[in-house]
């Protein structure tokens, strides 16, 4: 199923669709692992966005995540890598954010389901995530503040909190 | 001793064109790692905030605080004071014609944290700061400081630490193109 699933994005990636709408992003993100704090890691997270379409309401997106960061004693792990579903929920030019850019600039928050895998673990788990503020250029995605949560898809249980802090995304053509 | 302080502050004043019309304030948003010091401060992740306050066409004093957000989500923080110096040229004319849009800074100050051998509240670290890049200027109304690396001297054990800022926004509510109509 896994394979269907990677073969199936990698097509839709590589496909002369994607041209217009392919993005790659790079973030700032923090882990806590609930059960092993010891396991908690900050770092960089690193992504590949697919966004077909441009609507004002429940614009669809797809992406491809992994991270690279240190634990708590310093070693060098990827925490996760992750294939999901993001959704901006609307899409709004007059808001208060526009403060934060030079540019007017569209305020499109987010919320992503995710299956997200823990290498150091060999654990499967589901991530949702939400991004409140988020703002979006014709090229760019800007995201700031945006909290996850992941749950073990064997127990149903609270796996994991973390944040991203920031995160860049461009989209490029 | 008083009086010498007293003295230098005034000659400090008149040095520094304080009251020449130079001024701006910003807020400040953005990240922070706390490195090479995990004994004292576990955190994974900070968020850094506060606000910068313009002094001269070149000074500024920087009022940062870092809060944990991981591994405890709103954990211990610190707040960092630091005077510093655009290198690249200056950063506000007090006038509609903006500063330099790309700029350096340099820096120093402390910092005040519960990061102590002691573990309480107290001047923890002697900081000295550069910021590569900063991209904007307050009569703009935003800045980004990029990649500003702080070495961080803990006065309790001497020994050195490492701030690691990646990104940090800068909105200005004082001294933009709006005040300068």
């Amino acid at each position: 199923m896994r394979k269907v699933l990677v073969t199936v994005l990698l097509l839709v990636l590589c496909s002369s669709l994607s041209a217009q709408t392919l993005g790659y992003g790079v973030g700032f993100y923090g882990q806590n692992v609930e059960a092993e704090p010891e396991r908690a890691s900050s770092g960089a997270e690193v992504s590949l966005v697919y966004k077909p379409l441009l609507l004002p309401y429940l614009n669809p997106s797809m992406h491809v995540k992994t991270s690279v960061g240190t634990e708590m004693d310093g070693e060098w792990v990827a925490p996760y890598w992750e294939v999901g579903m993001t959704v901006d929920l609307v899409r709004i030019i007059n808001h208060p954010f526009n403060f934060l850019a030079h540019n007017i600039i569209a305020y499109t928050p987010s919320v992503s389901v995710a299956y997200q895998y823990d290498p150091r673990r060999d654990l499967s788990l589901a991530s949702v995530g939400f991004s409140p503020f988020k703002l979006s250029q014709k090229d760019f995605w800007y995201e700031f503040f945006s909290p996850f949560l992941t749950y073990d898809l064997s127990s149903g249980t609270l796996d994991s909190w973390g944040v991203n802090l920031v995160r860049y995304t461009f989209f490029f053509k | 001793m008083r009086k010498i302080v007293l003295l230098l502050s005034i000659l400090v004043g008149f040095t520094l064109p304080v009251f020449a019309g130079y001024f701006d304030l910003a807020l400040t948003l953005g990240t922070n790692v706390h490195m090479f010091e995990k004994d004292l401060d576990p955190s994974r992740m900070k968020l850094a905030w506060g606000a910068s306050v313009g002094l001269t066409d070149d000074w500024e004093l920087d009022v940062q605080v870092d809060t944990q957000l991981v591994p405890t989500f709103f954990g211990s923080s610190s707040i960092s004071l630091v005077a510093q110096k655009a290198l690249l040229g200056q950063r506000s004319t007090a006038s509609p014609v903006a500063g330099v849009g790309i700029n350096t800074l340099v820096g120093a100050g402390l910092m005040l944290s519960p990061y102590r051998s002691e573990g309480t509240m107290g001047i923890s670290h002697l900081l000295l700061t550069l910021t590569p890049v900063t991209v904007g200027n307050p009569v703009t109304g935003k800045r980004e400081r990029l990649f500003a690396l702080t070495l961080a001297y803990n006065l309790s054990n001497q020994k050195f630490a490492l701030l690691f800022d990646l990104v940090k926004y800068d909105f200005y509510a004082v001294g933009t193109y709006r005040d300068y109509r």
